[in-house]
């Protein structure tokens, strides 16, 4: 037989080979000679792992003999002070977190070192490795002191340029972190000027769930910077101790953003909320036409069921309004009104707009935005908003959004019942079910020509606002189905058959009447189809026979949201 | 459109284009020359083996372009070989050195798969035995090594 230890000579393809083996037999390959040891135990080392649960974690001493290959750590401050006092000197980036507190009953998760030690080995970890410019750090325990913050504040870049001569550090220049991941932390008095330097000077900056403990109650001035901050990458969410509007002009100084995430303060919180919400006259000091030249993507988020502070239609046409036109690619705005005037500012964006989401706000609020956005949007990969009406699509021009990947609005086909009354008889009438069936059909022929669709959602609302009902209920009221797009073979489900790529189909809450011919041709035209969500049918029996034959044939059946 | 590709042993081999560029190599070489007809010759591949990998690309010229992997998997399976690349491997490892020469990433995978497919199961002795390796620590070493690595047998 012949040898074939010569592909195994070659590092590339001995790493390929070893990423398919699982952990003992990849521990018998380092065994096995010198040079599988040199090439492999990078991909074992580069990452050092210390979690005090796991009893696997190598020794100090094996730690201390291939220290020269780890890159990164990650660990729990319980467990540090031996090991950060080893003598890192290559890592890059460093993971602190404190998600397995010890309970009591843990005796062996004994804390290792007091407070001051641990803090101190950090500090000595942070001088020797230069290069360690990536901080994640997620509640960690104990609390980075002011020491800390400052040290990480003021690292300098030691890279120096091809030629040797290094260059003079501008104020604001080749200083700093370059991606800061803080979330769960307080900061203190002593600790705040530090800490915002240090986030000053990120590159990337996320900061979540953050509470700023300000002395006294009174608030402060937190534009404590002798720099303008560096981020280019900005992510706020859920920071306490400062209110909206200082916040905001926390944000308004990152002048090199190009993508800003934010999630306001709750509204009327803390007592320390004492400033009124901004009304557009602020926000008119604060954002300007030069605040963000640079900006790609806003989020203006919040979290589910969270009542933030909303601005109105008028502020967010005024922030659009100040960012450079054709610039924005991704515009995600939730709890906040999206009105006409936010619509028209988001005009000059449209050709460049890759990803847009908008909450659902109301019957129709959106659907003339909706098909502006279809057809103007070139480029348009992700699309979530509310209702998107016939009518407008009618009254439209074609879409060319034909790179479209994700598409999630609540289709209404009420508008073209062009205000027909309900009544039970009607269903009785072939007019009635060819209407409504060429509607639905007209809607698939159009979704049809997407290609690109990977995620699919046309659910509606758990509770039709406006009419104060889910669309289930009224369709079981008036005992037929409602006008929604039902995904059958006679209503044009076979305009979908080109949706090739298709991985993800949700209709919720609309009343589906799906036979299993439906579900075959569906199996049998989307070949990437891996979930689907909403129920097939209403009544339990068919429903529970539908969804077997589904898992049978390896759809996942997804869980229907509430309100999306 | 045929082209003309040319082994370590100087013979020649008429492909159709649309299958040699299943190699990332010789699709740039291609790109490279333009319209011309002249031969590509590839030094590092013997006759046997470029045969080899020209059945295997003549085998998957329908198969869809791979894009570059975008995450590392380190659980990566490697029981998912299609049953006639499985009785084409047991041929000869040195297709895996093409592959990887010509740039040819299924066939690449499949090649290190089977290998690890090998390896798996077996004590350092008996991977060594399988490759022909020479071992070249002391007893000592050895042990420290694998005493120093025990926690990684739960990757």
């Amino acid at each position: 037989m012949t040898t074939r230890h010569e592909a195994l000579e070659i590092p590339e393809i001995l790493r390929r080979i070893s990423s398919y083996l699982p952990g003992p037999d990849f521990t018998s390959c380092l065994q096995t000679c010198r040079s599988f040891h040199t090439v492999l135990s990078p991909l074992l080392y580069s990452t050092l792992t210390l979690c005090p649960k796991d009893d696997k974690r190598p020794s100090p001493e094996a730690v201390l003999k291939y220290i020269h290959l780890i890159g990164h750590i990650k660990f729990d401050f319980f467990i540090s002070t031996q090991y950060l006092r080893l003598g890192f000197k290559n890592l890059h980036s460093i993971t602190i977190s404190n998600r397995w507190a010890p309970e009591k009953k843990d005796y062996q998760f004994k804390k290792d070192g007091i407070d001051s030690e641990i803090l101190e080995a950090l500090l000595l970890v942070i001088r020797e490795n230069p290069a360690l410019r990536k901080w994640t750090l997620y509640n960690p325990s104990p609390r980075p002191s002011d020491k800390v913050w400052r040290e990480l504040s003021s690292l300098k870049k030691t890279d120096p340029p091809a030629g040797g001569q290094p260059v003079p550090l501008l104020p604001g220049q080749n200083r700093g972190i370059d991606i800061l991941d803080i979330s769960h932390i307080s900061v203190t008095q002593d600790a705040k000027l530090w800490f915002l330097r240090a986030c000053a000077d990120a590159r990337e900056l996320r900061v979540c769930s953050v509470s700023f403990m300000v002395a006294g109650g009174k608030p402060d001035n937190c534009q404590l910077f002798l720099r303008p901050p560096q981020g280019r990458k900005v992510e706020m969410v859920d920071v306490k101790g400062y209110n909206v509007i200082e916040q905001l002009m926390f944000l308004s100084h990152f002048v090199e953003a190009q993508s800003i995430t934010w999630m306001s303060p709750v509204a009327g919180q803390m007592p320390i909320q004492t400033l009124p919400l901004p009304t557009l006259a602020d926000l008119k000091q604060i954002i300007k036409p030069t605040t963000w030249p640079k900006l790609r993507a806003l989020n203006l988020t919040r979290s589910s069921g969270q009542h933030i502070v909303k601005f109105s239609d008028e502020c967010i046409a005024h922030i659009l309004d100040c960012l450079p036109e054709h610039q924005l690619e991704e515009f995600k705005l939730q709890g906040s009104t999206f009105g006409p005037l936010g619509a028209k500012a988001l005009k000059t964006q449209l050709p460049c707009l890759k990803d847009l989401r908008l909450e659902p706000d109301g019957i129709d609020g959106q659907s003339e935005l909706i098909q502006e956005v279809m057809e103007s949007c070139p480029k348009l990969k992700v699309l979530r908003a509310g209702m998107f009406s016939v009518r407008h699509m009618r009254q439209g021009k074609p879409w060319i959004c034909h790179g479209l990947k994700e598409l999630a609005v609540h289709v209404d086909l009420e508008s073209d019942r062009d205000g027909a009354a309900i009544d039970k008889k009607v269903h009785k009438d072939p007019a009635y079910w060819s209407k409504y069936s060429s509607s639905r059909r007209y809607v698939f022929e159009k979704i049809g020509k997407l290609t690109e669709l990977v995620e699919l959602d046309t659910s509606m609302p758990i509770n039709n606002s406006q009419r104060g009902m889910s669309y289930i209920s009224l369709s079981r009221l008036y005992r037929d189905p409602y006008w929604t797009l039902d995904y059958q073979l006679p209503h044009g489900l076979e305009e979908l058959a080109e949706l090739k790529k298709l991985e993800k189909l949700d209709f919720s809450n609309t009343l589906q009447d799906i036979l299993q011919t439906d579900l075959e041709w569906m199996l049998e035209n989307w070949p990437r189809l891996n979930m689907v969500t909403g129920d097939l049918y209403w009544k339990a029996d068919r429903q529970k026979k539908l969804a077997a034959f589904l898992l049978e044939n390896g759809i996942q059946i997804g869980r229907s949201r509430g309100n999306k | 459109m045929t082209v003309i590709l040319v082994s370590s042993d100087n013979q020649d081999f008429k492909v159709d284009k649309e299958v040699a560029e299943r190699s990332i190599l010789i699709k740039n070489m291609l790109e490279d020359v333009g319209e011309s007809d002249s031969p590509i010759p590839l030094p590092n591949v013997t006759a046997a083996v470029l045969t080899k990998v020209i059945e295997y690309c003549e085998h998957h010229r329908n198969d869809p372009v791979q894009v570059p992997e975008e995450t590392d998997d380190p659980r990566k399976r490697s029981n998912d070989i299609e049953e006639w690349d499985m009785k084409f491997m047991q041929v000869d490892h040195e297709i895996i050195l093409a592959a990887n020469y010509l740039d040819i990433k299924p066939l690449l995978d499949v090649g290190c798969k089977t290998v690890a497919n090998i390896i798996k199961g077996k004590t350092p002795e008996e991977i060594r035995k399988a490759f022909n390796i020479v071992n070249d620590f002391t007893p000592e070493e050895e042990a420290q090594i694998k005493k120093e690595n025990e926690w990684a047998e739960d990757r």
